[in-house]
């Protein structure tokens, strides 16, 4: 018998809140969190947009030994499983620490560092390259740092899946838990690498919006979308076996109830056609909680403002859900805090569970040319009330992977 | 001179202010070192004074004032 498994805490850093609260708000209210580049000179770029942070200094988070031992993938990782972890009343409560995990997502691991030892390997030699340079970097790193950070001694994974990592991560989370494998798993994704080499790395396969206009550069399914945005940041979730979070009276927010996961095995960036694999995954996650596609109310897109994706997401989501999914609002978070890549399904995870705990879904900002590829319920003007028992999150990431997501409306009585 | 040096780079990579650093200084059980703080401490030693620290003797410093005697046994050599 598969345990029940449910959400407890959650928490963000992303381009329109440092906190969950301040992020939900400003996604309820469509606020932008893309803006003119400022951590570097933008003078010789194409692109000049992406989804910074705002008022943010790590070193308000970590004394300066642990600063300096951190990427800035790790701090907002921990910044964020610091909040989710406070948000579920864990702090000072007596827990199997032996039954506690972390698994975490990320598409880059510690670039900015990597980027820094290179110009120190490259100007002054191998002498001058830090020995934290591999500690600071390998991808895993967020996932160890978090760990230490709480105290968390039990299973413990990394999934690198680029931009479909954050959504991965939940799931394997969800799983491990619904197998006995822990009571509580810290799990999410973080991000941080908006640096000239990524941004030029991204311009150049030609993934990137080049408008300089913050309104309508992500622009998810929109007809003059060209490119995705990128952004920083992290989400985490707590997941928990539900006895054990209603023997310590946890808030629940939503429960997980479905997984699934593919590989297109088709092209490197591209999706594949009719958005197979992706549809494949949806299908997966409905059937691995036997929901029928009918009963899902709300599906937060992968959505990331290429001409590619959203096309291929529209027509995977068609395939799965048929005459209904015209009748399926469906939302892009990207629209308003860019793509966060091995984080964005993390963060889209909590529009989710927040969509499904208040029965408010946030609207796709920006929107304003119809494409008759997309021609889906995008929820174009504004947010929108509506009673949701069921919402689908969709990550798809380069290597042609593909994560679905399936949450309900916590209910004690039974599944 | 040296130990002013050290004194710095504790400080820095340690976050351990220079006037709880002294010659006598217990490298683990009083400053709280681990090997990342060590290697980033002999790095930034053997290149400032362009020298060479084994493993061995990294091994072997227990205070601050065996760092400053072997660094300037190896400038002395």
């Amino acid at each position: 018998m598969k345990k029940r498994v449910v959400i407890t805490g959650l928490g963000a850093v992303t381009p329109i809140g440092n906190t969950v609260d301040e992020f939900w708000n400003n996604a309820k209210s469509g606020i932008c969190g893309i803006d003119y580049i400022k951590s570097f000179a933008i003078q010789g770029s194409k692109v000049k947009l992406a989804g910074e942070l705002k008022d943010f200094n790590g070193r308000n988070h970590f004394d300066r030994k642990q600063f300096n031992r951190l990427d800035r993938f790790s701090q907002l990782g921990i910044i964020a499983a610091r909040e989710a972890y406070e948000k579920a009343g864990l702090n000072n409560v007596g827990i199997d620490r032996n039954r506690l995990g972390v698994i975490m997502g990320n598409g880059v691991g510690g670039i900015l560092t990597i980027v820094e030892e290179t110009k120190k390997l490259l100007n002054y030699g191998m002498n001058m390259v830090s020995p934290l340079l591999m500690p600071k970097s390998i991808p895993n790193i967020v996932t160890g740092n978090i760990a230490i950070d709480l105290n968390a001694k039990g299973i413990s994974n990394t999934v690198v899946t680029a931009c479909a990592a954050g959504t991965n991560a939940i799931g394997e989370a969800f799983r491990a838990i619904q197998y006995g494998d822990a009571d509580i798993i810290i799990s999410g994704g973080s991000e941080a690498c908006i640096t000239p080499l990524v941004l030029a790395g991204f311009t150049n396969l030609n993934a990137l919006s080049l408008r300089e206009d913050p309104l309508r550069a992500s622009i998810p399914f929109d007809k003059e979308r060209e490119g995705f945005v990128m952004g920083e940041g992290a989400g985490i979730v707590i997941l928990e076996e539900l006895e054990h979070a209603l023997k310590r009276k946890a808030k629940i927010y939503s429960e997980v109830v479905g997984y699934g996961f593919t590989c297109d095995a088709h092209h490197l960036t591209s999706p594949a056609p009719k958005g197979e694999g992706g549809s494949r995954s949806m299908k997966l996650a409905l059937e691995n909680a036997s929901v029928a596609p009918q009963e899902v109310s709300y599906i937060n897109a992968h959505g990331t403002s290429t001409p590619y994706n959203d096309k291929a997401e529209t027509e995977g989501i068609k395939t799965v859900f048929k005459g209904h999914a015209y009748n399926i609002p469906i939302s892009s978070t990207k629209s308003m805090i860019g793509h966060l890549l091995g984080a964005a399904g993390a963060v889209e995870a909590i529009a989710c569970i927040k969509a499904v705990k208040e029965n408010y879904i946030h609207g796709t900002i920006g929107y304003s040319v119809k494409d008759g590829d997309c021609d889906l319920d995008y929820v174009v003007n504004g947010g929108r009330s509506l009673d949701i028992n069921y919402a689908l999150t969709n990550s798809f990431g380069f290597g042609g992977h593909n994560a679905s997501v399936l949450f309900k409306k916590f209910q004690d009585k039974g599944v | 001179m040296i130990f002013e040096k050290l004194k710095s780079l504790i400080n820095r990579i340690m976050d351990i202010p220079k006037d709880e650093i002294l010659l006598e200084s217990h490298l683990y059980d009083e400053l709280d070192a681990d090997s990342l703080d060590i290697s980033q401490i002999i790095l930034a030693l053997e290149n400032t004074y362009k020298i060479d620290i084994e493993n061995d003797d990294i091994a072997s410093f227990q205070v601050v004032e065996d760092i400053v005697n072997h660094v300037e046994s190896k400038i002395e050599g």
